[in-house]
């Protein structure tokens, strides 16, 4: 019987100014405290978007540039920049792994590549996006250039696909202006970080400064290692779980 | 002793004859040529064209001795996606000056006879419009910095 009371009269129409202030309110509320729950770019890590929810890379099987055979097994328990690129890319590619190759002097100048912190180390992938003409023997000639601790993989189109799609990673053929055979390849120049765990955790958007790039991976390793490799549960799991619980 | 008197002043009228020049032509600066692995078959050249005269001037071919064919390129990224867009031509306009760096506006030198090395140098004959062509020797580098490993990149 109250709502008769309030919908009449002068009431109503305050009703409606009060109700409408505070939508408003929470309107801004809601709009301030919004984050997107997957992904952040956080003043926390300048240089990095991180994922909150990392994304696992799919079984896959590559070859690295020296025959051997490269797996997710080969992801566990270290920390792995990856760079998807070709060798017969004369711009990004070598910029990229000149790049890469100071964050590894960067970080290897306070000797923090070897597997002290939680027992996790740090290895560096170029993967090709041109597996036609980038074999295993153009990869041994190529990637050790930048840095001999480098380590570059190709293998199967289909396989390298499904690596890279997953990861936001996209490439596609230009035809060469004067013979077909020197097609250059257009892809995403992103500097990619794996987890111990075999999942991206964060995206390095170029233009990529080392530096900073090396200062954000510090971080990240010492917000993230313990949560993926100590305790080993999904802590963002545990997260949803409690949010839906409180909701019913 | 006369020999190297000669050689002094033939360089002192070098240094005299292109100062007078150095208003009507571009100037080239910082140039640097990215070095890559021995099997490469591309590689990059970086540089700041400087325009000191009063007209546009327009780069309009780069050959060179060392490579079969050399393209002007600028990288682009769209959505996410690095493109290379070759450029026709590269204006350079009066009194200013076009950065050619990594990541953006570079020379891309197709077929190397053989791949310079880190401190070999690359001559490189830039062709303008009005007429004018120049002759540059553009040191081989790993990166563009010049205190070694460590370095910083101060140009973002």
């Amino acid at each position: 019987m109250q709502y008769n009371y309030i919908s009449s009269g002068p009431f109503k129409s305050i009703l409606v100014v009060i109700a409408g202030i505070m939508l408003l309110a929470l309107g801004i509320w809601l709009g301030k405290s919004y984050k997107s729950p997957v992904v952040k770019k956080a003043d926390e890590f300048p240089s990095a978007t991180i994922l909150e929810v990392p994304v696992p890379l799919l079984q896959f099987s590559l070859s690295d540039h020296n025959g051997n055979l490269f797996t997710p097994d080969n992801l566990m328990r270290k920390w792995t920049f990856i760079f998807f690129g070709y060798t017969h890319c004369p711009d990004v590619c070598p910029t990229a792994l000149v790049d890469m190759n100071n964050i590894y002097h960067n970080l290897a100048g306070t000797n923090e590549l070897i597997e002290k912190t939680f027992g996790v180390g740090t290895q560096f992938l170029f993967i090709t996006v041109d597996p036609e003409r980038d074999t295993v023997s153009e990869l041994k000639d190529y990637v050790p250039f930048f840095n001999e601790h480098f380590i570059g993989l190709t293998g199967e189109a289909d396989m390298i696909d499904s690596i890279a799609r997953p990861l936001g990673i996209a490439y596609r053929r230009v035809p060469g202006k004067y013979a077909a055979k020197d097609y250059l390849v257009d892809h995403s120049a992103s500097i990619l970080l794996i987890d111990p765990l075999g999942r991206m955790r964060a995206v390095f958007s170029p233009p990529h400064v080392p530096k900073m790039i090396a200062e954000d991976f510090r971080n990240i390793r010492g917000k993230y290692t313990e949560e993926c490799c100590i305790s080993g549960d999904e802590k963002t799991e545990t997260v949803i779980f409690d949010y839906r619980k409180e909701k019913k | 002793m006369k020999k190297s008197l000669s050689a002094t002043l033939f360089f002192v009228l070098l240094h005299l004859v292109s100062s007078a020049y150095a208003h009507e032509q571009v100037s080239v600066d910082n140039a640097w040529v990215r070095s890559a692995p021995p099997g490469a078959d591309v590689m990059a050249a970086y540089m700041i064209l400087k325009n000191e005269s009063e007209e546009t001037r327009v780069l309009t071919k780069v050959s060179s001795s060392m490579f079969n064919r050399i393209e002007i390129h600028r990288t682009e990224m769209h959505e996410g996606i690095m493109k290379m867009i070759p450029q026709d031509s590269l204006p350079v306009p009066a009194g200013s000056s076009v950065t050619l760096e990594p990541g953006g506006l570079h020379l891309m030198l197709i077929g190397p006879k053989s791949v310079p090395k880190e401190g070999d140098e690359v001559d490189l004959n830039l062709k303008f419009s009005n007429g004018h062509s120049q002759r540059i020797k553009v040191p081989v580098r790993a990166d563009n910095n010049k205190g070694g490993k460590m370095e910083e990149h101060g140009h973002h």
